[in-house]
């Protein structure tokens, strides 16, 4: 089966094309060997889309992806990665057939958009990922610990009373490849983040201490909305231009951490047959990825 | 849900599966464990988001002699997070003898053993964001661990013992936003219980009758009723609602307000160790979760038995604050800043003590003296606890001579004849104010007595130190600020039977078959440790109980009795 892996550069294409290859029954493609978009749509058997980045770049793929893929005499099955952010500022626990409020952030909005075109294609199996973390996830993993050692974050209070629905990346690698072998569940959405999942003051912790980031700080409600008011701009920026400043404690990790949503992905573990890394295992893993990583 | 009783209209009844009275430490942590339960909670809270005078005068009472005991309206808070708001975050377990019936210790025992309490005391820990429920020095601050006294053996105490420190944790600011999402929970501002209404037969309550300090009055129903409103107004609520059973709720054996119990507390002595500064270490430790925790001297539960005392523990602590002979501009500017130092916490920072012109000099002159120690103190106390989150919980002076006075903490023994009344004095809402005659045994001085006796014996004996303190000066000691503030234990004993308790194991109301009490009202007896985390454990267990109460099939009978 020749796979498409559109987003092969980024930190969840890489070890899908990795996994795939290790495979007896798949061949990955990349979009940079292929002539051009709609041929490589053409020549796959199969397409896993996990495009991220900015918002356009989400949106427009699925737009050229399905577009090519629909005009197709037998369009193929697609894997599109979507996420959580689909299901809005919503409190407690949500499964695939909760609501997908308008409105949001430019990300939200684009996850959306994207997540909507996926359902208006009969073949498309729809992944709403939580927040993936394990080796290579610079956002959840990298930056998080960044911040834990500069004590940065750490134990919010009530600030961090939100559920993190922590979905481990080789988790992740394994249900786009358990959706590939079952075209048959196209047209079905499934949540993807660890069942039982801590709050992110519990993540916090657990991680600063796979780290040896310890004693675990509190910080301070004025603390980190000074943070986020004036220091998160002028780090955004920097990190833009990618100068060698720390990381940003934005605003939509502020109100994450407050959110209690908890993603019911129990028809994932029944339909695709996933089973969730265990925290600390994946906790103990990222930690050493970051310690690497910070080294070279 | 939140809202504020001025918005209901007067004359309203409002229905709930639970109601609880009181959003402090108890009902906020019951309201909590219920969430999403699928059982409707109704929380009737006194106060508002913030101190208010009148609401708090709510609380005003008299004593019996005003040197033992604080006035009625201190060290306790009505307000949305109760004294949770004001508390110093220390905690502790109760230890396993506590539990033991004592036949030493008259009335002591309770229903329950610790080992029932124990995974509750896990998530009360949790939830007083006071880390792991480890209070073994060793395992919880493993190579860091500094001793108090090295190579100090002691046959009666333990130094392996910690208490730990809460942030200090205001379970309103902390969790009420937990309560106002919750579809299940329904937080009523403003909402004072002023009666709890028995059906005329007595076995059950019916409703309760709230008033707003603006004139409204309404009801609330509910198939169970949690009252969760402080050691002392729990007592004061049961007696204020005579109606159907005269004497008022649960008091038929004239039990209700008695045994009430503080801890005996005091700072002592000069104790001097002779050792090299590095192998005294009285000061705080921090944990991996960030958690301060400090050692202290436990009189052994063996030691306990033998001797046939109360529970005791001690704490090395700096010299007494208001004698300027210390000449330490740290203790100085403290003494400099009573005024800005809240009146619970300045009370035993002064003492009683008057301080006059020529003292108040001195004092200055000692922070002249060495201005850049008070500087750094005062950068200390700005960063670490006036803006910290996680407070620097308390001062910690260290003498480079080993020189320390002894703070200690003793068990009081319950005692029938330290009780909370009623007054004939009546607040604006019409309910009678509370009057406090609390009082101590010679049992109570004993144990401390005896506890510091074999302290000093110990000290010297190892050779490490020696304690010297005026026996004769003892009484006057623990009595110097009257019964430890905001500690109000036993007004609503917990026990096996109606003869000698109010409450059952779970805090039912004898013979009142959906009436709770919650908190350190139900303590049969006092321990040496600080009440909160106990407090919070047993709403933890309170809430499992009644989670199973509530969703078990009701009689018929009863169904129509509530409706």
């Amino acid at each position: 089966m020749r796979v498409l892996v559109i987003g092969a550069d980024n930190f969840v294409g890489r070890p899908v094309l990795e996994a795939l290859t290790r495979t007896d029954w798949a061949t990955p493609l990349m979009l940079s060997e292929t002539a051009g978009f709609d041929a490589a749509v053409e020549t796959a058997d199969s397409i896993v889309n996990c495009t991220m980045g900015r918002p356009d770049d989400i949106t427009e793929a699925a737009q050229k992806l399905f577009s090519a893929a629909t005009r197709l005499s037998r369009p193929p099955p697609v894997v599109h990665m979507s996420s959580m952010t689909v299901y809005g500022s919503v409190r407690g626990t949500v499964d695939e057939n909760a609501a997908t409020p308008a409105g949001g952030g430019a990300y939200a909005q684009a996850q959306l958009a994207a997540d909507r075109l996926a359902a208006l294609y009969p073949q498309a199996i729809r992944l709403r990922t939580g927040v993936e973390y394990g080796p290579g996830c610079q956002q959840w993993s990298g930056l998080i610990a960044d911040c834990l050692a500069q004590g940065r974050l750490g134990d919010l209070g009530s600030g961090g009373d939100g559920i993190c629905n922590l979905l481990f990346i080789d988790d992740l690698v394994t249900a786009i490849l358990e959706s590939l072998r079952r075209p048959q569940l196209g047209g079905r959405v499934f949540n993807l983040a660890m069942a039982a999942p801590p709050t992110w003051n519990e993540y916090f912790n657990a991680f600063g201490k796979a780290l040896g980031a310890v004693p675990i700080r509190r910080i301070s409600r004025r603390r980190l909305s000074a943070e986020v008011k004036y220091l998160a701009p002028p780090l955004k920026i920097a990190q833009m231009l990618k100068l060698p400043l720390p990381p940003p404690i934005t605003p939509s990790l502020v109100s994450a951490c407050r959110q209690e949503i908890c993603l019911d992905s129990s028809a994932a573990e029944v339909q695709l047959g996933v089973r969730w890394t265990v925290l600390g295992v994946g906790l103990e893993r990222a930690a050493a990825w970051w310690k690497a990583d910070r080294r070279r | 849900m939140m809202l504020d009783a001025s918005e209901l209209p007067t004359g309203k009844t409002l229905t709930a599966d639970l109601c609880i009275v009181g959003a402090g430490a108890a009902g906020i942590t019951l309201a909590l464990q219920l969430i999403d339960s699928g059982l409707e909670v109704l929380v009737l809270e006194s106060g508002g988001l913030k101190p208010e005078a009148a609401t708090q005068a709510l609380y005003s009472g008299s004593v019996r002699e005003a040197r033992l005991h604080s006035p009625p309206d201190r060290y306790r808070q009505r307000r949305f997070g109760g004294t949770s708001t004001i508390w110093g975050g220390r905690c502790m377990p109760f230890d396993p003898i506590d539990f033991e019936p004592r036949e030493f210790m008259p009335h002591s025992g309770w229903p329950l053993s610790r080992a029932e309490l124990l995974p509750f005391y896990r998530r009360a820990n949790r939830l007083a964001e006071a880390g792991e429920f480890e209070y073994q020095a060793g395992p919880a601050l493993g190579a860091s661990c500094r001793p108090m006294i090295r190579n100090f053996d002691s046959p009666h105490f333990t130094s392996d013992t910690l208490e730990r420190f809460s942030c200090p944790t205001d379970f309103g600011a902390r969790y009420g936003h937990k309560l106002a999402a919750a579809a299940n929970v329904t937080v009523v501002l403003h909402a004072n219980v002023v009666r709890i209404q028995l059906a005329r037969e007595g076995g059950q309550v019916e409703s309760l009758d709230v008033r707003t300090l603006d004139g409204k009055s309404f009801t609330a129903r509910a198939r169970q009723f949690v009252i969760a409103s402080g050691g002392l107004e729990n007592a004061r609520l049961l007696l204020a609602s005579r109606d159907v059973q005269s004497a008022g709720i649960g008091n038929s054996n004239d039990l209700v307000g008695r045994f009430y119990m503080c801890h005996l507390a005091g700072t002592i002595g000069a104790i001097t160790i002779n050792k090299p500064l590095q192998d005294v270490y009285h000061g705080y430790e921090v944990d991996a979760d960030g958690i301060y925790c400090r050692q202290r001297l436990a009189l052994r539960e063996e030691v306990q038995r033998e001797q046939g005392i109360g529970n005791f523990i001690a704490r090395l602590h700096h010299p007494r604050i208001t004698d300027p002979a210390h000449r330490n501009s740290i203790l100085s500017l403290l003494y400099l800043a009573k005024p800005i130092i809240p009146y619970e916490y300045s009370v035993r920072l002064h003492g009683g003590a008057k301080s006059d012109f020529a003292t108040w000099l001195k004092h200055v002159r000692n922070v002249a003296t060495a201005p850049f120690d008070a500087f750094r103190f005062a950068t200390h106390m700005v960063r670490d606890r006036f803006l910290a989150e996680r407070k620097f919980p308390s001062i910690i002076m260290r003498s480079r001579a080993n020189l320390f006075s002894l703070d200690f903490h003793a068990e009081q023994q319950p005692n029938p004849l330290s009780r909370v009344t009623l007054s004939e004095q009546l607040d604006p809402l019409g309910m009678p104010r509370i009057h406090v005659d609390w009082r101590y045994t010679a049992i109570d001085v004993d144990t401390v007595k005896r506890s510091l006796a074999l302290l000093a014996a110990d000290l010297s004996q190892s050779g490490v130190g020696r304690f010297e303190y005026d026996p004769d000066s003892i009484e006057e000691e623990v009595t110097r600020y009257g019964a430890y503030g905001g500690h109000h234990i036993g007004t609503v004993r917990m026990g096996t039977g109606p003869r000698d308790s109010v409450v059952d194991s779970n805090g039912r109301v004898h013979g009142v078959h959906n009436l709770y009490v919650a908190g350190s009202a139900i303590f049969p007896t006092s321990s040496q440790a600080n009440p909160t985390l106990t407090v919070i454990a047993m709403a933890l267990r309170l809430a499992e109980h009644l989670g199973g109460e509530l969703r078990r099939p009701q009689p018929a009978v009863l169904m129509r009795e509530t409706a």
